[in-house]
């Protein structure tokens, strides 16, 4: 049976209470059942209700479903269901034959499935009513660019005038002076611009003198942005599409799965990392995948509003066969999941990447060119070790370049890397930025380990 | 960070005041801003800005420089724990924190089999592992662990080990802490350096210094104690109340040594007080309470207020209500004089001395018998054991003198001569070493808990993490068939509930892992 390891399941876990309530759970005096076999995992468990709860696990696409009332996903209960099944090694009673609320929920999550391969063909639309469909569309679009266009304008302006008057007045203003004009911005539909404006607040101004090209590196993205939407025309196809969504315009997902000219790719993807922050009430789960048939990087971001739920088939450090579908862009990784067939835990075949940062730096440059907006670039780096000098780690490649680790990076991740690599070469996945990495995991033969 | 140096005054200062020079700029970047229009200072500043962080951004190669190299040149020798141990060792350490009890015992068998630690264990197992055990771990570290270790201090070990140079130069605590530790290694050397000390020392630090002779206290140190005790009593006239102190715990300590002079010379004041009764039984000596305890009705010599409190530091007076002066000051004594005096005087029968004091015609009857069992500590294991017995049904000092037998000394008396209390329970689990409980006595303890929860209304000591864990370590493995069966013996729902959740739950996890910790060595 294909189940997941203890370090994989914690992976799942929406937060640290639901981990701590799923491994309590891994306790085989607390299921009345449990059983599985190819496709699904499922176990009846006493919850304080008075019926037992049901919790069932999609293995084939890593999904969950449960009768119990949480609004956690997965619950404790799917949790310690995985958690049973890895300390037990996967050796769990197996049984063909599914209860009928197993197969119920299994055999629909198949359907859809394979409707999601197979669209059916569209019924002959009514010319009539698609032609008002794009007419009210175009007209809605019209008049968000022109309030976008106002909104930009104003933007400008008070970005002239903040650079006019100097930067070294900024300390005084306080957020709510950003904060405003983040709100103007929201109001004139350019969310793009608000989240940058939005990195004003950010800053630590009374750190020395550091927040100083901080602040100016952000009021020259803005400017640069700015510029990019005002000769929009002038830019080559995919390149709008990339400023029109950083300032705003979000391709709907529904839109892009139906999209036929979209860009599809279907490889086994390894899952190198995953990346969960919170900005407000929003949070972002950045799953970084690597084809390893493509050789394409994918970006799968996945947004939940505080503790909901996030559910995805993706599993860190696993390798999901999978049908991307990416997002229109010049030099983009970002993409949606069109369709999950399965998730291994090792990797199909033996990954090769760029030879040293020099080749690195070219690739890197490449993808900033296209994209001057790109701000992590993944990368599968070979033959790099890990060394440190005063208070700072590194990684050398075989030519002796060295790249400096991200200043915000967790020590478990240095420790991690001594521990796996001994301080010996090894090829690494990784995002890169300008001047610094942060390794995501260790390429070992067909076998990936997550840092 | 892109080129700030070139744009630093005109950001800070604002194109109004200082607009941007572009001839400080690469000559690259000239060329794109010779499109622009220079009249719209801040347009034509933010498109420098614009265009200089990306160029920063991708026109910089990295450096090349020589760095250490820090790999690790040397091969592992040793075997690596099997897939299965490694399995173990990820649920022990899962649990955050983990038991340390159940991790020094992994790590006990995994040092017995000659195992180290696999790669994906190391980082975790240093983390998580308490200080106190690091030197166990380090055992298990193996080489990769071992240059691992190097990069983070915390997963050192620190050396504890206490040196000459802390008795010389420390603090009194410091001093205190290496005497006691050498007074438990050698006791002779430390009563050389603390007599060598002794004449320079401040009388606070004195007093301090000399109590760490209780421990090890033996014949040996009575000349010492003799000579200190003359120095100063000598010429006593207005001493400090520290001194005073001082030649009370030094009376303490020679009372206590077994056959010193002066616990002779007490032991004859209080034997004095055992008077044989007159009757027909006592007359042949056919019962073993044919002695009574007869002490002073007026002030002796001996028993006086002045001189106990001269002496001994005990008050003038009794405080207790119904206890007279002299029933205190035996009382007091008893604790302190070395129970060899009574035991000989009752020819080595402690039934009879038990007895002795049971019957005593005095409130105080009790407070004599647990004084006598505080100072039973000072026995042989024999006679502590044999003092048990006859005590298990009685109010005594159990705890102490428990822990100084031998644990299957410990378990027969438990088993088969006390009734176990909660408090008792947890006592023996929370004090003392580990201990692997037989499962007989396992399923009694866990009786126990069960009826210590029956009888209250709310029940927080089993929150207390410790016990649970010691417990988890103690108890036998086949007492987790019983745990869950345990909650029949409850009366109430929320009793049965809060068992399984606040003490099965927990328990049976560990005494799950303990399981598998005690398979290794089978493996």
């Amino acid at each position: 049976m294909n189940f997941l390891t203890e370090d994989q399941v914690s992976q799942l876990a929406p937060d640290a209470s639901s981990l701590k309530a799923g491994k309590d759970l891994a306790n085989e005096r607390k299921w009345l059942n449990y059983q599985s076999n190819e496709r699904v995992l499922w176990g009846e468990v006493q919850g304080s209700g008075k019926d037992p709860y049901r919790t069932q696990i999609d293995l084939q696409n890593t999904a969950f479903k449960c009768s119990c009332p949480s609004r956690k996903f997965p619950c404790k209960h799917g949790l310690g269901l995985l958690f049973l099944v890895a300390r037990r090694n996967g050796d769990i009673p197996q049984l063909t034959t599914e209860p009928s609320w197993v197969s119920e929920w299994i055999n629909k999550r198949s359907e859809k499935a394979e409707a999601k391969i197979q669209p059916p063909v569209s019924e002959e639309q009514d010319s009539e009513k698609t032609d008002k469909q794009a007419k009210d569309k175009e007209k809605r679009q019209n008049e968000r660019l022109l309030k976008v266009e106002a909104g930009i304008a104003e933007l400008d302006l008070w970005l002239r005038d903040m650079v006019r008057g100097g930067l070294l007045t900024l300390p005084e203003k306080g957020n709510a002076y950003f904060e405003k004009m983040a709100a103007r911005m929201v109001d004139a539909q350019a969310t793009g611009f608000a989240s940058l404006v939005k990195e004003f607040t950010k800053i630590n101004y009374y750190k020395g003198d550091s927040w100083q090209p901080q602040a100016l590196e952000i009021a020259a993205k803005i400017h640069l942005q700015i510029e990019a939407f005002r000769n929009l025309d002038q830019l080559p196809p995919l390149v709008q599409e990339e400023v029109k969504s950083r300032v705003g315009w979000n391709v709907q997902q529904k839109e892009l799965l139906e999209n036929k000219e979209a860009e599809t790719i279907d490889d086994e993807w390894v899952v190198i990392g995953r990346r969960t922050t919170q900005e407000e009430d929003i949070v972002l789960q950045r799953n970084w995948l690597y084809g390893s048939h493509s050789r394409r990087f994918a970006l799968v971001l996945n947004f939940a509003y505080k503790t909901a739920a996030i559910e995805t088939p993706l599993v860190p450090g696993n390798t999901s066969k999978a049908r991307l579908v990416f997002y229109p862009s010049h030099s983009t990784f970002r993409a949606l999941i069109k369709h999950h067939l399965e998730s291994k835990t090792f990797l199909p075949t033996s990954l090769e990447g760029v030879e040293n940062w020099q080749l690195s730096q070219v690739e890197y440059t490449r993808v900033v060119a296209q994209n001057p907006w790109a701000d992590d670039v993944p990368q599968l780096v070979e033959q790099l070790q890990i060394t440190k000098h005063q208070a700072h780690w590194y990684l050398q490649d075989t030519t002796g370049a060295v790249m400096r680790l991200h200043d915000a990076i967790e020590e478990a991740i240095i420790w991690k890397l001594l521990a796996f690599t001994a301080g010996h070469p090894t090829t690494l996945f990784l995002l890169r930025q300008s001047t610094s990495v942060w390794p995501l995991g260790i390429v070992q033969n067909f076998s990936y380990q997550l840092l | 960070m892109f080129h700030w140096e070139l744009l630093k005054k005109t950001a800070l200062l604002g194109t109004e005041r200082h607009p941007l020079a572009p001839e400080a700029l690469p000559a690259s970047i000239q060329g794109i801003l010779s499109k622009s229009n220079k009249n719209d200072a801040e347009g034509y500043f933010l498109k420098a800005a614009a265009v200089l962080y990306n160029y920063s951004r991708v026109g910089q190669n990295p450096a090349k420089i020589t760095l250490p190299n820090l790999a690790l040149e040397d091969a592992e020798t040793l075997t690596y724990c099997p897939p299965k141990t490694v399995t173990l060792w990820k649920k022990v350490l899962d649990v955050s924190p983990a038991n340390p009890y159940l991790l020094e015992l992994l790590l006990q068998n995994c040092h017995q089999k000659q195992w180290v630690l696999t790669d994906d264990l190391l980082v975790n197992a240093l983390n998580n592992t308490p200080k106190q055990l690091l030197p166990q771990l380090h055992l298990l570290l193996g080489v990769r662990g071992k240059w691992l270790t190097q990069f983070n201090e915390s997963w050192q070990i620190t050396d504890a080990s206490l040196g000459i140079t802390q008795w010389e130069e420390g603090k009194i605590a410091e001093r205190k802490a290496y005497l006691s530790e050498l007074r438990l290694q050698n006791s002779a050397e430390a009563l050389s350096l603390l007599a060598q000390a002794w004449p320079s020392e401040s009388a606070k630090d004195r007093k301090s210094l000399l109590s760490t002779l209780k421990i090890g206290l033996s014949a040996n140190d009575e000349h010492f104690l003799e000579q200190i005790h003359n120095e100063l009593t000598k010429n006593l006239t207005s001493p400090k109340p520290v001194t005073l102190e001082t030649i009370h715990l030094i009376n303490e300590l020679r009372l206590s040594i077994q056959g010193s002079r002066f616990g002779k010379e007490v032991a004859e004041q209080i034997t004095k007080c055992f008077t044989k009764k007159k009757g027909l039984l006592s007359a042949i000596g056919f019962s073993s309470a044919n002695y009574q305890l007869q002490l002073p009705e007026s002030e002796t010599s001996f028993w006086n207020g002045d001189e106990m409190n001269r002496r001994f530091g005990f008050e003038k007076l009794s405080s207790q209500k119904g206890v007279s002066d002299s029933e205190y000051w035996l009382q007091s004594l008893l604790r302190w004089l070395h129970p060899s005096h009574l035991i000989t005087f009752f020819e080595g029968n402690l039934s009879r001395l038990v007895e002795f004091f049971v019957n005593t015609q005095s409130k105080n009857a009790t407070a004599y018998l647990y004084a006598f069992s505080e100072a039973m500590a000072f026995a042989s294991a024999d006679e502590i054991k044999a003092f048990l017995k006859v005590t298990a049904q009685l109010e005594v000092q159990k705890t102490g003198l428990l822990q100084q037998l031998p644990w299957p000394d410990q378990e027969e008396l438990l088993l088969h001569h006390f009734q176990l209390s909660f408090a008792l329970v947890k006592a023996i689990t929370t004090e003392g070493p580990p201990q692997n409980w037989s499962s007989q006595f396992s399923k009694k303890a866990l009786f126990s808990l069960v009826k210590e929860l029956d009888g209250s209304n709310y029940y927080y000591v089993f929150s207390d993490r410790n016990f649970l864990n010691q417990l988890g370590r103690k108890l036998h493995v086949s007492a987790k068939d019983l745990l869950y069966s345990l909650q029949n013996e409850l009366s109430q729902e929320w009793q049965r509930n809060y068992w399984n959740t606040h003490v099965a739950d927990i328990l049976f996890k560990q005494l799950e892992i303990k399981e598998e910790i005690e398979q290794i060595t089978a493996l």
